[in-house]
C-alpha cells in the first residue's frame, strides 16, 4: 500500500508556506515606472507559486509513484539531536565570543571545546587539543594578517 | 600554444608552484579521507584567495581539487569506503583486489588511471574550448535564459528520487539568489529592514556552511567520525603494461563518458563513475569478474571521474554555466576577482583561462609523481585523529567566512547555512541544484529580463529563436521524463 510519508508532508507544507510568505512580500517590492520590461517582482512571484506546487508535488509525490514505501529510517534520534544542538551551541556561542572579545581569545577555546567533542568515545590528549588549538589560531591570525591583509575581529571590549 | 607556455610558465614561479604542490598534497589528503572531499577543500581555500592575484588562488583552489578527485580511490582500495563520491564504484573491485593481497597493483590503477583522465580531459577542453566560445557569442539573452533554465532543470531531474523536491531545492536557491538588489533597476528585495542583506546573501558563507558545517554536524551527531584502519601492505608499483593494453577500450570508452557528463551541467565525477563501471561491466566478457577484483572496474571508474574534470571546466569557461559543485566555487572565484566567465571571456583573458588548463594539467603530474613516490604512506593518511582535522577546518571555515566580507555577521551567515544543509538533509532535498540556482539566479533573471525589454515582442523571441526554444524543449523534457517515467514502466509491466 503506498502512503504519504510524514516527511515529505513537513517537506511539502514547509515549503509551500514559504511559497506564500514569498507572495505576499513580492507584493511589496517596489516597481518603478515606465519599465520596459517585468521589474524586480516577477521572479520572486515565479519563485512562490513554483514552492507552492512544487511542495504540494513533494508532499504527495510518493501517492503517485509506483515504488514500494521504504520503511522510513528515524533522521536523529533523541541523543543524536542533542549532540547536533551542542555542536550549533559551540558556534553560536563561539560566534557571539568572537563579536565581545576578539578572535585571539575566543578561537583557541573554541578549537579546544570542538576537539573535545568531536572525539566522541575516543581519547584525546589535553595537552596536544591545546597546543594544536593554540597553533592553528596564530597560524591564522598570522596568515590573514600578514599573508591577506586581512584583520580578523578584535571584539568589541577590546576595540 | 602561444599562450599554453606563458600560462606555464607563470604556474612554474617558486611562490604559485609551492603551493600547487601543497594544495596537491591536501587535495590528496582531502580526497582520501571519507567525509572530507576535493570541493570542501577548494570551499575553505576560496575566502583565502580573496587578497591573493587571481592566478595565485586559482592555482590553489584548481591543484586542491584535481587532487581531491584523484585521491577519492585511496580510501575506496584500501578499507573499501570511497573518500569521495567520485569513488564510490572504485571501491567495488579495488577493495576486492586489496583484499587479495593486490593492494599495490590496485593502487597503481588508481593513480595511472586518474592521471589519465584528468591529462586527456584538459588538453581537450584546451582544444574545443575556443570553438564552444565562438559559437556561444553569436547567442543572446534569450539563448542564455533559456541554457541555464536547461541546465537548472537537467541538475534537478537528475537528482535521485523525488522530482519535486529537486526542483524545491532550486526554488530555495533562487530564493537566496534574489535577496538583496535587484539586478536590473537596483530595488531592494526580501531585505527585511536590514543593512546587512541589502548587498545580498555571500557564496562564501553559503557554501561553507552547506559543504562544510552541515557534513561535520551530521557526521558528529551519527558518530560516523571513526575510520577503520588499514593493515595493507604496500610494496613498489605492482602495475604492468598488460593491465592497460587489456583494458584499453574499458579506458577509452570511461573516458568519453566521463568527458561528457562532466559537460553536461551539475552531472560530475559523482555520476560519471557509476555510469561508466556499469557501462565497462557490461559489455565486458569477463563481466562476471566485476565486482571480485578486475582492474577493468577500476581502470573505468578512475578513468571517468577524472575525465569530467575537463569535461566541466568546458562550461564554466565558455558558458558561464558550473558543470558541478566545485566549478561553480571556482566560478564564484572568478566573480569575486571581478571576472565573469561566459563566451568572452577566453577573448578577454587568455592568460587566465590557459592558466586554468595548465594548472590542471601541472597538477595531475605533481599528484601522479606525489602518489607513485608516496604509495607506501597512503594507510597513513587514514590514521590523521578526526577530532583534531575536523576541529580545524571548523576553525578555518569560521575564518573563511568571517574573510569573505571582513563582516562578523557572515560568521553567523555561516552557521544558519549550516543549519539549512542539515534541513535539506533532513527533507532529503539534494543541495546540488540549490547552489547551481543560487550561482546562476541573479544571471537567469537578468537575461530573462533583457530578453523581454530588447524587443517588443514580450516573451515570443524565447520561442520564436530556434537554440532557445531547442533548450526550452529540453528543459520541459527534462523535467517531465521523470514524471512520466514510472507510468511508461507501469505500462509496460502491465502489457
Amino acid at each position: 500500500m503506498k502512503k504519504i510519508t510524514t516527511k515529505d508532508l513537513i517537506a511539502g507544507g514547509f515549503f509551500v508556506l514559504l511559497g506564500i510568505i514569498i507572495l505576499i512580500y513580492s507584493q511589496q517590492i517596489v516597481l518603478k515606472p515606465n519599465l520596459t520590461e517585468p521589474g524586480g517582482r516577477l521572479f520572486p512571484q515565479i519563485t512562490g507559486i513554483g514552492m507552492i506546487i512544487c511542495g504540494i508535488g513533494a508532499a504527495f509525490y510518493s501517492r503517485f509513484t509506483f515504488k514500494p514505501t521504504e520503511d522510513q529510517e528515524l533522521f536523529l534520534n533523541k541523543q543524536e539531536f542533542l549532540k547536533l544542538l551542542l555542536f550549533f551551541g559551540i558556534l553560536i556561542v563561539y560566534y557571539i565570543a568572537m563579536r565581545y572579545v576578539g578572535y585571539l581569545i575566543s578561537t583557541p577555546i573554541a578549537c579546544f571545546a570542538l576537539i573535545q567533542v568531536l572525539k566522541g568515545k575516543k581519547k584525546a590528549s589535553i595537552i596536544v587539543s591545546a597546543i594544536i588549538s593554540l597553533a592553528i589560531t596564530a597560524i591564522l591570525y598570522y596568515a590573514f594578517y600578514y599573508g591577506f591583509y586581512i584583520y580578523l575581529p578584535t571584539g568589541i571590549l577590546f576595540a | 600554444m602561444s599562450h599554453f607556455l606563458p600560462a606555464l610558465g607563470a604556474l612554474l614561479e617558486p611562490k604559485i608552484f609551492v603551493l600547487i604542490l601543497i594544495c596537491s598534497f591536501a587535495g590528496i589528503v582531502f580526497g582520501a579521507i571519507p567525509g572530507l572531499s576535493g570541493g570542501m577543500g577548494v570551499s575553505l581555500l576560496l575566502p583565502l584567495t580573496f587578497g591573493m592575484d587571481t592566478i595565485t588562488g586559482f592555482a590553489m583552489m584548481l591543484s586542491m581539487w584535481v587532487g581531491g578527485v584523484s585521491g577519492g580511490f585511496i580510501s575506496a582500495t584500501l578499507i573499501g569506503i570511497p573518500g569521495a563520491p567520485s569513488s564510490i564504484a572504485t571501491c567495488y573491485d579495488a577493495y576486492p583486489m586489496s583484499q587479495r593481497g593486490e593492494t599495490s597493483r590496485a593502487l597503481s590503477i588508481g593513480i595511472f588511471g586518474s592521471f589519465f583522465g584528468t591529462a586527456v580531459s584538459i588538453i581537450i577542453a584546451a582544444i574545443v574550448c575556443p570553438y564552444v566560445a565562438k559559437l556561444a557569442i553569436s547567442l543572446g539573452p534569450w539563448e542564455y535564459f533559456s541554457l541555464c533554465l536547461c541546465a537548472l532543470m537537467l541538475v534537478s531531474s537528475l537528482s535521485r528520487g523525488n522530482i519535486f523536491k529537486a526542483l524545491l531545492s532550486a526554488l530555495l536557491g533562487m530564493f537566496f539568489a534574489m535577496i538583496g538588489t535587484s539586478v536590473m533597476d537596483g530595488v531592494f528585495r526580501f531585505t527585511f529592514g536590514t543593512t546587512y542583506l541589502k548587498a545580498g546573501v555571500d557564496m562564501v558563507p553559503m557554501m561553507l556552511g552547506t559543504f562544510a558545517v552541515a557534513q561535520i554536524a551530521m557526521d558528529y551527531a551519527k558518530g560516523r567520525q571513526e575510520l577503520p584502519q588499514s593493515n595493507a601492505k604496500i610494496k613498489g608499483v605492482g602495475l604492468n603494461l598488460k593491465d592497460f593494453t587489456q583494458n584499453i577500450v574499458v579506458i577509452i570508452k570511461s573516458f568519453l563518458i566521463g568527458l561528457w557528463i562532466g559537460f553536461l551541467p551539475g552531472m560530475g565525477s559523482g555520476i560519471s563513475n557509476m555510469i561508466a563501471y556499469g557501462q565497462a561491466k557490461s559489455g565486458h566478457k569477463e563481466a562476471d569478474q566485476f565486482g571480485k577484483g578486475h582492474p577493468g572496474g577500476i581502470w573505468a571508474s578512475e578513468v571517468s571521474n577524472n575525465a569530467s574534470v575537463g569535461g566541466a571546466l568546458i562550461p564554466m569557461i565558455t558558458l558561464g554555466i558550473p558543470g558541478d559543485g566545485t566549478t561553480a566555487l571556482l566560478m564564484t572565484a572568478l566573480m569575486v576577482h571581478g571576472l565573469q566567465p561566459g563566451p568572452m571571456f577566453i577573448t578577454s583573458q587568455p592568460k587566465l583561462v590557459y592558466v586554468i588548463f595548465a594548472c590542471v594539467l601541472l597538477s595531475a603530474i605533481v599528484v601522479v609523481l606525489m602518489q607513485t613516490l608516496g604509495i607506501r604512506w597512503f594507510p597513513a593518511m587514514l590514521k590523521i585523529p578526526y577530532h583534531y582535522l575536523f576541529g580545524v577546518i571548523l576553525i578555518i571555515c569560521i575564518a573563511g567566512a568571517f574573510a569573505s566580507q571582513n563582516n562578523i555577521i557572515t560568521i553567523f551567515a555561516a552557521i544558519v547555512f549550516g543549519a539549512i544543509g542539515i534541513l535539506l538533509n533532513y527533507f532529503d532535498l539534494p543541495n546540488a541544484p540549490m547552489i547551481l540556482t543560487f550561482v546562476l539566479g541573479s544571471k537567469i533573471e537578468e537575461y530573462f529580463r533583457k530578453g523581454i525589454s530588447y524587443t517588443d515582442k514580450g516573451i515570443m523571441p524565447f520561442i520564436t529563436r530556434p537554440v532557445s526554444l531547442l533548450f526550452l524543449v529540453l528543459a520541459v523534457l527534462s523535467v517531465l521524463w521523470p514524471m512520466v517515467k514510472p507510468y511508461i514502466k507501469k505500462k509496460q509491466k502491465a502489457e
